[in-house]
């Protein structure tokens, strides 16, 4: 093939050419082989949700509090708890997170990435969540497997949040 | 680039329309067929892969699944 | 195999002068080397200063990795694909990644065939967005000659298309010329067109008007 252009052409129109970054298609500054994070869909935060659900309920009935005690003690609404735990397309408030971060001594970065609040999840925290998620069974009580599986999961979160 | 050459035997009909489809593409029979290759190596992949293609139908939106290899 | 394209020119914005540089078809180990030894760890130093994710998604609309690297090996075997590369001063200092199997959408072309444009990415150290004093300008202007001298080449008679990152819109509209078609919402990026007489017009070819 014959490149159509002549260097005369070249010096005239780089030197007037606004200085400005030529690019096009998918920027390059994020390319590569696939990485631990990605930007999560829709169905992923659901998921995560979920996850966060369960995790948010579970905590509670270790420590033996109803969804009021809980509200009172982390200072958040009890009807916000109660939506978080039951409902995964609840879009939980910052400040919510923060507290329950908090109150159960949980890494803020990691349960905000559970909480769909982040635009992008680590892959294997995704994964670790929804087989946590997928291992509870909805009863008002803690069976020892499930304690046993929420503090591993807990363990996690917070080993993971030093990293 | 390195170029070999090749005979192409068509039918008096094939080659019209070779010709015809070459003149509406504004484009030589050569560079033609050798955009024929490339569509049909794209479409080849793809359904490889497990891809399938389909054909919408503009007014109905209905779809055709377009060829199974 | 990597061919030689033409021999162009870059302007060293440090120097001041223009720096013979070259335009090569099928990037071969060495751009690939380039690529991860001195592009990749610019890029990721980059990344890692936005403050979080979402930061980074507003510096770049579509913030999701991409195996172009994948893509550009995969097009030494096909027919479809194509890749190219700037080189100057002994690196890659632009590539660009294209589609021959895409077809026009706009109307007084619509469904003719154009080279598409995957990929079109200068050197980090070239680009204002990740240094404070860019070196090369040109490879950008380059790489749309390029591709609009393939889609001659290959009776397409100069269609090209692409789809542009925001801060290049202006200049692929009012400074290329090319026909700003739509918004599109799939890839939230604009795609642009250049008919056959954008493209005469883009490398001033008397020959084709």
């Amino acid at each position: 093939m014959k490149l159509l252009i002549s260097k005369d052409w070249l010096r005239r129109k780089i030197a007037a050419d606004r200085d400005i970054d030529i690019e096009a298609g998918r920027p390059l500054s994020t390319a590569g082989p696939e990485p631990d994070v990605a930007v999560i869909a829709e169905q992923k935060v659901v998921q995560l949700r979920v996850a966060l659900g369960v995790l948010v309920r579970q905590l509670r009935q270790r420590d033996r509090l109803s969804i009021a005690e809980l509200a009172l003690r982390a200072q958040v609404s009890e009807d916000e708890v109660r939506r978080v735990e039951h409902d995964p397309h609840y879009t939980a408030r910052p400040r919510l997170i923060f507290q329950l971060s908090h109150y159960f001594n949980v890494s803020l970065a990691n349960l905000s990435q559970i909480a769909g609040a982040t635009h992008a999840v680590n892959r294997s925290l995704y994964n670790e969540a929804v087989r946590y998620a997928a291992r509870s069974d909805d009863v008002s009580t803690l069976t020892e497997g499930e304690r046993r599986d929420l503090d591993a999961f807990v363990a996690m979160l917070n080993e993971r949040g030093k990293a | 680039m390195d170029r070999r050459q090749m005979t192409l035997v068509l039918n008096n009909k094939d080659m019209d329309l070779l010709d015809r489809l070459a003149e509406r593409r504004g484009m030589s029979k050569t560079a033609l067929v050798r955009q024929a290759l490339r569509l049909y190596q794209s479409v080849t992949e793809r359904i490889e892969n497990g891809s399938k293609m389909f054909v919408e139908q503009p007014a109905t939106k209905e779809k055709t699944e377009l060829m199974v290899l | 195999m990597k061919q030689l394209v033409g021999d162009v020119l870059l302007l060293n914005r440090h120097t001041g002068e223009f720096e013979p540089a070259r335009v090569v078809r099928e990037i071969d180990e060495n751009n690939f080397a380039d690529f991860e030894q001195r592009w990749r760890p610019t890029l990721e130093h980059r990344r890692a200063d936005f403050d979080n994710h979402r930061a980074a998604a507003a510096g770049n609309a579509q913030d999701s990795h991409w195996d172009w690297v994948g893509k550009a090996k995969d097009a030494r075997r096909a027919m479809g694909q194509e890749t190219f590369a700037v080189e100057c001063d002994g690196h890659t200092q632009g590539l660009m990644l294209v589609d021959l199997t895409r077809f026009a959408r706009l109307d007084p072309h619509m469904g003719r065939e154009l080279v598409y444009i995957e990929l079109l990415a200068s050197a980090p150290w070239n680009r204002h967005r990740t240094v404070a004093g860019p070196k090369y300008k040109g490879a950008g202007r380059i790489l749309i000659a390029t591709a609009i001298s393939l889609s001659v080449d290959e009776g397409f008679e100069g269609r090209i298309a692409l789809h542009s990152l925001t801060q290049a819109e202006s200049w692929y509209r009012d400074e290329a010329g090319f026909t700003d078609v739509e918004f599109d919402h799939l890839k939230k990026m604009r795609y642009f067109e250049m008919t056959a007489a954008q493209a005469a017009a883009f490398v001033e070819n008397q020959e084709n008007p």
